[in-house]
């Protein structure tokens, strides 16, 4: 198959196939090379949504750094006696 | 009136060997999220061994369909676990998600590799990686999400520094 682009785009840098597209060792295609060593997406790979990022600025940092700083046992403990706090209030009221 | 008690609930799981994943609002409060959550989301492995723990660990805890009128011929036993995928149900120690499965994250078998081991609540358990947990809160696409979002990016900023 003619691929005059990718021919005109390899003359224009000087550089032969084996340099464009290596060619692997146990012979896998080059596709399949790139899905293997395709990264996995993370949080900074991934593409930024304008609307989460709008929503990002009205995130109150401080908290979640004095929150980082307890373990994720302390984190679950606090939010256990927070809920209960609040069914407490919720049920005084519900009875004036 | 009910007392939640997400320990008690995560104690009675770990007690019954339940294979189960936090997921939700509960793993984001152990990632650092500030939000409140009410309920514990956990997915559970769908195998009949599996299925028969949770009846047994949550039977003593009387469950019932949450937000269902009273009455309804509703029955905690394999069976109903096993004709059903997901349910949300409240009990003795506060409300529980139970996911079969997760939009944009599958089952248990499929998160299992994006998991990490956390020790809460003096139990050894499982927890959905922060950022797994963005991207199913993304593939879900709720707009009740966006800030919650939001909040799990800024999280995994500052952990990075």
């Amino acid at each position: 198959m003619s691929r005059p682009h990718v021919k005109q785009s390899r003359s224009r840098e000087s550089a032969s196939e084996p340099v464009l597209v290596p060619v692997p060792p146990d012979g896998r295609d080059c596709y399949s090379m790139a899905m293997l060593d395709r990264p996995v997406p993370t949080v900074s790979s991934r593409a930024a949504d304008p609307v989460i990022e709008a929503y990002k600025k009205g995130i109150d940092r401080t908290l979640i750094r004095e929150n980082l700083k307890l373990t994720p046992d302390e984190r679950l403990r606090r939010l256990e006696a927070f809920v209960r706090d609040l069914e407490r209030l919720r049920a005084a009221m519900t009875r004036r | 009136m009910t007392t939640t008690s997400f320990s008690g609930l995560l104690r009675s799981l770990a007690q019954h060997h339940v294979d189960f994943i936090l997921v939700g609002g509960i793993a984001a409060a152990a990632h650092g999220s500030v939000r409140a959550t009410y309920d514990l989301d956990v997915v559970y492995a769908r195998s009949g061994d599996n299925i028969t723990r949770i009846v047994t660990a949550l039977r003593p805890l009387d469950p019932y369909l949450r937000g269902a009128p009273p009455g309804l011929p509703f029955s905690w036993d394999v069976e109903t676990v096993q004709r059903g995928l997901n349910f949300t149900l409240t009990t003795g120690l506060g409300s529980i998600d139970l996911l079969g499965e997760i939009t944009g994250g599958g089952g248990y078998g499929d998160l299992l590799a994006h998991t990490q081991n956390v020790h809460v609540f003096d139990v050894d358990c499982l927890v959905l990686t922060l950022d797994k947990l963005i991207a199913v809160k993304r593939a879900a696409g709720r707009p009740k999400d966006l800030e919650v979002i939001a909040e799990l990016e800024a999280i995994a900023d500052e952990q990075k520094g």
